[in-house]
């Protein structure tokens, strides 16, 4: 990923924390870590899954399921 | 200066003193009241209808204690400790309702609604969410034993208490008619009061009949002092009843409907009883009310109260003029009371009262309230 398209990534994720919207923070961080992931960026991936996991678990979200399973398969949530 | 022994308030009553004045104004023994006379018994902390949709969690402190009251959702109320397990950050500051979790604000540890550890994101290093040194099984938030009573949640934080049915079994059995669903609307069945006075003369006045016809004179004319009768119990409560209780009417006649299936012995009693040690309760054949003291500190004290009825009916809108005129009713009498609680609060800073006196007859039930009071704090 080059460092426009990051820089575009962390401005959408720091209004969405202003305006609190959680769903759109899940989304952002999911759709980022799994980018990581097929880029290879593995730690930075499973990093980002975590934090979109937690705040799905926090607002009670769907995908919460979803991203528990893929770290479980990746042996990084029991 | 005054000098009283607890032993002289555990005298019979013909003998008796009341507490003395550093009871009322003593940060030492608020301090010294809190651990004794809360923390090791079952104390009023809020209401159901404070937590009413599931997911609704509200974060208080209470007497200095970072709680929680949570509904889960099943609807179930759980109390625990505010406090992360992890680094011990308080969890919440402001109440709120949710379909998930409750994620800790630092390192963003997650607990079920029933009080389980779920989540410790990158604790085994980054996106690496578990550690074989941290069991999540055995971190979960501390939870405080809870009990709900007319809408009061009850709390203790004493694992040596007896669990809250067997505490107050003798009160369960006295109002076993009023074991039944509780109506409460929001808009004009709760009201709020500041005192400024140490919280147990709130109690010692509330559960005795003897200052009616001078501080509550409109109460009087509806129930006179000849129509009460004190209420003992054989140790933590006491109140007072009246034998003239009649509905309330509207402009209309309309009264409230009762509760189903309750002894006619209520058709023209109520009852009014001090809960050791913050609650006080009222309860009549179509509606009950349920207080809880706050004690902020020695000489301040919030009192809550909420209105509840014994049928969904009585929520309805052709009901709003009555539950208006039965909040006001209420709202009314404890206001008057501010007066003569606050008058004795000020009377605690005198250099020569020495607990004083009570009447045989009347006041029975503050007795046996300063009684329990001293008897819970000699041990």
């Amino acid at each position: 990923m080059n460092k426009n398209t990051r820089y575009i990534i962390d401005v959408e994720l720091a209004e969405a924390f202003d305006i609190g919207d959680k769903k759109k923070i899940v989304d952002i961080y999911s759709r980022q870590g799994f980018i990581d992931l097929k880029e290879g960026q593995i730690k930075r991936g499973f990093f980002l899954i975590t934090q979109a996991y937690i705040y799905a678990l926090e607002e009670g979200l769907s995908e919460a399921s979803f991203l528990f399973e893929t770290l479980q398969k990746a042996g990084r949530e029991k | 200066m005054a000098k009283i022994t607890l032993d002289a308030i555990d005298e019979d009553i013909k003998k008796s003193k009341g507490l003395p004045n550093h009871h009322y104004v003593s940060k030492k023994v608020f301090s010294l009241e809190t651990e004794k006379l809360f923390y090791k018994q079952w104390f009023g902390v809020g209401f159901g209808r404070d937590i009413p949709n599931p997911g609704d969690i509200v974060p208080l402190k209470f007497l200095g204690i970072p709680i929680l009251l949570v509904r889960n959702h099943a609807g179930e109320i759980n109390v625990f400790e505010n406090v992360c397990r992890h680094r011990g950050m308080v969890l919440l500051e402001k109440k709120k309702n949710t379909q998930g979790l409750i994620r800790c604000p630092y390192h963003s540890w997650c607990y079920s609604l029933d009080g389980e550890l779920k989540a410790t994101p990158h604790v085994g290093g980054i996106g690496v969410n578990f550690h074989k040194g941290l069991e999540k099984k055995n971190l979960g938030l501390f939870k405080i034993k809870s009990h709900l009573f007319l809408d009061v949640i009850f709390i203790t934080l004493s694992e040596e208490c007896q669990s809250f049915e067997d505490t107050h079994k003798e009160l369960f059995n006295r109002w076993a008619d009023y074991k039944k669903p509780l109506f409460f609307q929001k808009k004009d069945s709760e009201f709020e009061l500041k005192v400024n006075c140490n919280w147990k003369l709130a109690i010692e006045n509330y559960c005795e009949s003897y200052h009616l016809p001078w501080v509550h004179p409109d109460l009087n004319t509806v129930s006179k002092l000849e129509d009460h009768y004190n209420i003992i119990s054989k140790g933590n409560f006491s109140g007072q009843g009246s034998k003239a209780f009649a509905q309330m009417r509207d402009e209309k006649g309309k009264i409230f409907p009762s509760f189903s299936n309750i002894s006619s012995k209520w058709d023209h009693t109520s009852e009014y009883i001090s809960l050791f040690p913050n609650v006080i309760l009222g309860v009549h054949k179509d509606h009950i009310f349920s207080g809880v003291l706050v004690p902020k500190n020695e000489k301040k004290t919030i009192e809550r109260f909420s209105i509840y009825y014994s049928k969904k009916d009585s929520l309805g809108e052709t009901f709003n003029s009555l539950r208006h005129k039965n909040a006001k009713f209420w709202k009314n009498v404890f206001k008057e009371d501010i007066n003569v609680v606050e008058g004795m609060q000020k009377g605690r800073k005198g250099k020569y009262f020495d607990g004083g006196r009570f009447s045989p007859v009347m006041e029975e039930p503050t007795h046996i309230f300063h009684k329990w009071v001293a008897n819970q704090l000699k041990f």
